[in-house]
């Protein structure tokens, strides 16, 4: 395998809930209910770490 | 035979035909397994939202997808909290069932992820959903490193598998993998 150099990719914009009045997309619900439990796990643990 | 060069990279507009066409799994397969592929090929590239990163491998030069990958940031990391990636779906094309694209197309991704979490102080943590069933993704997540955090509670149908990364800020974000292939 080999890799080559590309330009440097922008930064990923952090997922952001659909506007509640309407249906969320596929992609939309999949992404609630990651988004759901990532932060379920972050706010658990606040700053100090998620492997703590 | 021939010998082609296999390449990451992000998807765009000229993939949707050929994500419509996806193959990843047989029918009747379990629908852990179909469910994916329909998402796969329902996909409209022109409506991804921007906070969805895609990511795709093709054969140099041709416009066949042979993996597929969605990711991104799924909680923003802030002073006061931590943040996190996440990966939604991830797929091979069956006909490369066994050559180990899948475990490319997740190192793939994981290297996007390496690079934003270095280039942009994020927390440096991925998860993912994966169906207890799911013998396949389970290989694929644990040769890389996930581990499982158990039943998610509010989506008990699954298991949060996770795993904390090295940033690393990288300018060679394409991987390029050579394979032989019968015609």
């Amino acid at each position: 395998m080999k890799t080559t150099t590309t330009a440097t990719a922008k930064r990923m914009p952090a997922y952001t809930p659909p506007a509640n009045d309407r249906t969320p997309t596929k992609t939309e619900d999949k992404w609630a209910r990651l988004h759901r439990a990532a932060k379920n796990k972050a706010s658990r643990l606040g700053r100090k770490g998620l492997a703590a | 035979m021939r010998l082609a060069m296999v390449e990451s990279r992000l998807c765009n507009s000229d993939d949707q035909h050929a994500l419509r066409r996806f193959q990843c799994t047989e029918p009747g397969s379990p629908e852990y397994a179909m469910e994916v592929q329909r998402y796969i090929r329902d996909i409209d590239v022109r409506e991804t939202p921007d906070w969805c990163t895609r990511m795709v491998l093709d054969i140099e030069g041709t416009s066949s997808i042979l993996a597929f990958c969605e990711f991104g940031v799924v909680i923003e990391t802030t002073p006061e909290q931590e943040g996190a990636y996440a990966i939604s779906y991830i797929a091979r094309e069956l006909s490369t069932r066994g050559r180990g694209l899948g475990s490319l197309m997740l190192e793939a991704a994981l290297r996007y992820m390496a690079n934003d979490a270095a280039s942009y102080d994020r927390t440096p943590y991925v998860m993912t959903q994966i169906a207890p069933a799911n013998t396949a993704s389970i290989k694929l997540f644990s040769d890389h490193g996930f581990v499982n955090e158990g039943t998610d509670p509010d989506d008990p149908d699954y298991e949060i598998w996770s795993k904390e990364f090295t940033p690393e800020k990288t300018s060679r974000l394409r991987l390029y993998h050579s394979m032989v292939f019968n015609d």
